[in-house]
């Protein structure tokens, strides 16, 4: 009997003990676990448990920063870890701020939105992200710390016009974000193709219909005229962002955030007409619609294609393939009636951010400050060609990379537009990416998809 | 005397209860409450960070009003109608002819098992390859003069989805194999003795034996199929087509990441899921319905 009640009472604490080990898992931060969750790459001290007690400066800090830009590694076999710019940049901080410790945590660009979304539903992210500029980092203002108060005039002036990283895209609204470069759309080309077809390889089309001349050349000489893998919907969209450039201008673009802008606006089904009008002329390869991106370049870099759309993000990977046989020209308008022919979609691609949960965030600030430095981005342009972000990095001397060189030139007329992409809301633009290579592919008319994003935008925007 | 019987009753269930505790906590903090989350959720228009608001069945009545479910479904059912019947005879026929011990039947038996150890994506990426426009199906195609048929294969949904359905069956083939193997196993050689005795062919062993004593199992195997039309083909499609073009290949796992993770609308994807949920469950009942024997229903 007594055998009997002992074994009961065993097997109700180990069942005691398994519920409160349960407990004990699904509850919040472990109290006895200070400072950072190495393996999550999260910080598990949170603004509420610190608040008011920001570290002196003697007193060790621990930043983790989520990287979706910065290479930390090169599979090309080019750069050691160590000689990697932003491996090299993290090391040196460290260095010169002995109390402070950076954790760098890799993330996919694929991963970020929900993670960085659960991270700040439970307030244990990162001290530091490295986000989408634009609308994506508007979506996630809510767990951002503004950076006004960080930063005084000098330090933002040296920066290009800063109103993609504000609130709702407007000057006066709360800074969100630093941004780590700028970005411009590109069409790269293979020259010696050009000269195979007899085309002069420095002559930019100026107008769409010297585009459409040289894409005919192409066709004749045998060669694959422009190199497009639009599986994600990418090419259709740097295409558009460059035509409604040259229709909404720098202001004007914004109109898209709002709905003021619509979708089944005439003008922005007579731009995707026109770009859809581009594919029945046969000028592309015929897999376009199910070539990833990243295929196309391989292919181009291969020599299948005469051209290749992209974005200075690619100059060194073109200049890399391609060497001294690379050129590049912006997209010229498609319509000789758009107020802005001139313009270009450029715009910042990544902004860094601090999270409002953040331990330490003037550690954080700091550490901004040291990745988006002049110095920094010099170097990080010598190494791996991203555009800096600010203006008082001149790159105009370097022989290295033309391609650059000439996307910042462009930039620096200040007739920028920011991608309409980057202002819409998610879903419409969501919308966009899936429906584009439909409609290239003659499987939607343009107006039904402009019907598509648009209910998209009005349900976005009610809601 | 009945009292003592059913006090010991209750002291048993009690310390059943107690020893139950920790595994019944671990489902409920695991499955039902997630699962109760979702069909909560489908009720708001929440992104997954700021307010939670309540719109009642907004979400379901958008999900019903809008084009692309509806591909979407018809895309699904595609899948049910093409891929169940593919991805169940085919692995029948291979466990048959190696039931009935072919050549090299060993070999073959290890070798269809191979695909099941590799991941749904590094297979995606495999046939996705296998099927490119300059890939080797279509060299083959062009070698032998058929250009008109070396087309994109990926670049529409009517090639694209048989093409998927077909890479799902080269995936999971091995593992509906050895189910099929493990029923027959388990059929008794003496009723195939007795049935030779009787001068029962192979073709009447075939239909008359095998194939009613492993219903059980088909009927298994049909049910994991049908899960798998409606579940399984998320990794798929993304590493293939990305649902595109447009919606052609999109299916409602598809639907449901890029509404919750592209679009931030969490709500509106859990609504989807919440159908999803139905319709598996639907079908589900039609086709244990369907197979169920008349001494099932009896009982």
């Amino acid at each position: 009997m007594l055998r009997e009640t002992l074994k009961k009472l065993l097997t109700l604490a180990l069942a005691v003990t398994l519920i409160m080990a349960l407990l004990a898992g699904c509850g919040g931060n472990n109290a006895g676990q200070a400072g950072t969750d190495g393996n999550a790459g999260t910080t598990a001290k949170t603004a509420e448990s610190s608040a008011g007690s920001e570290p002196a400066s003697a007193e060790p800090v621990k930043l983790v920063v989520w990287n979706t830009t910065f290479k930390t590694s090169d599979d090309t076999g080019k750069y050691s870890k160590d000689e990697l710019i932003f491996n090299k940049a993290v090391k040196e901080f460290q260095e010169a701020n002995s109390n402070i410790k950076i954790e760098v945590v890799d993330q996919s660009y694929d991963n970020i939105p929900n993670l960085f979304k659960a991270a700040g539903l439970a307030k244990n992210g990162p001290d530091i992200a490295i986000l989408w500029a634009g609308s994506f980092t508007n979506d996630y203002k809510d767990f951002i710390l503004p950076l006004d108060k960080y930063f005084n005039e000098d330090e933002l002036s040296k920066f290009q016009k800063l109103t993609m990283c504000r609130t709702d895209f407007k000057d006066e609204g709360q800074l969100l974000g630093i941004p780590t470069e700028a970005t411009s759309i590109n069409i790269f080309y293979n020259k010696e193709l050009f000269r195979k077809a007899g085309l002069d390889e420095n002559a930019a089309p100026a107008t769409w219909d010297d585009f459409l001349a040289i894409c005919k050349s192409l066709k004749t000489a045998g060669i694959t005229p422009l190199m497009i893998g639009d599986k994600e919907g990418w090419h259709s969209t740097w295409a558009m962002c460059e035509f409604l450039s040259d229709l909404y201008g720098s202001n004007d673009i914004f109109k898209f955030k709002n709905g003021e802008a619509k979708p089944t606006d005439e003008s922005f089904v007579k731009a995707m007409t026109k770009w859809t009008e581009f594919f029945d002329l046969g000028y592309t390869n015929p897999d376009y619609s199910s070539l990833p991106s990243q295929d196309s370049m391989s292919k181009f870099l291969n020599g299948e294609g005469a051209m290749r759309l992209g974005g200075s993000w690619d100059t060194a990977d073109v200049m890399g393939g391609l060497g001294d046989k690379a050129g590049t020209f912006m997209i010229p308008s498609f319509s000789k009636d758009a107020p802005y022919p001139d313009y270009l979609c450029s715009q910042f691609s990544n902004n860094f951010i601090v999270t409002n949960y953040s331990a330490s965030p003037d550690a954080a600030v700091q550490f901004i400050k040291y990745m988006t430095s002049a110095d920094f981005q010099a170097k990080r342009y010598a190494q791996d060609g991203q555009l800096p972000s600010r203006v008082d990095v001149d790159i105009s001397s370097d022989t290295n990379n033309p391609l650059a060189v000439t996307s910042f030139s462009w930039i620096k007329r200040d007739k920028n537009v920011i991608g309409f992409d980057s202002v819409m809301p998610a879903d419409p633009c969501q919308e966009f990416y899936m429906l584009a290579p439909a409609v290239t592919g003659k499987k939607m008319s343009v107006e039904e998809m402009a019907k598509h994003i648009q209910e998209k935008l009005d349900a976005s925007l009610k809601k | 005397m009945e009292h003592r019987f059913f006090s010991l009753e209750r002291t048993r269930m009690k310390w059943g209860m107690v020893f139950a505790a920790p595994i019944l906590l671990f489902i409920a903090a695991f499955m039902v409450y997630p699962i109760l989350s979702v069909f909560a959720y489908s009720l708001t228009s929440w992104d997954g960070m700021g307010e939670i608001r309540f719109v009642g069945l907004e979400n379901f009545k958008d999900i019903f009003n809008s084009s692309e479910f509806w591909t979407v479904i018809r895309n699904n059912f595609y899948f049910l109608l093409v891929g169940v019947p593919v991805w169940t005879v085919f692995p029948l026929i291979i466990a048959i002819l190696l039931y009935e011990e072919v050549k090299g039947f060993r070999f073959f038996r290890t070798a269809f098992l191979l695909p099941t150890v590799l991941s749904a994506a590094i297979v995606g990426i495999l046939f996705k390859a296998l099927f490119a426009y300059d890939g080797p199906i279509n060299v083959v195609l062009r070698a032998v003069g058929l250009h008109a048929i070396a087309i994109p294969w990926l670049g529409s949904g009517s090639t694209s989805i048989p093409i998927i359905v077909l890479t799902i069956n080269w995936a999971g083939f091995g593992t509906a194999v050895l189910i099929f193997l493990a029923g027959m196993a388990s059929i008794s050689p003496s009723i195939y003795e007795s049935s030779r005795l009787d001068g029962a062919n192979w073709r009447q062993r075939l239909f008359y034996i095998t194939l009613p004593m492993i219903n059980n199992v088909t009927q298994f195997v049909i049910v994991l199929n049908i899960i798998s039309a409606f579940t399984s083909l998320f990794n798929y499609v993304f590493v293939m087509t990305n649902g595109g073009p447009g919606y052609e290949s999109t299916v409602m796992e598809y639907m449901i990441y890029i509404k919750a993770f592209r679009s931030n609308q969490l709500g509106y994807a859990c609504a989807l899921a919440v159908i999803l949920f139905l319709i598996v469950l639907l079908i589900s009942k039609i086709q244990m319905k369907a197979f169920l024997r008349p001494e099932d229903w009896r009982e």
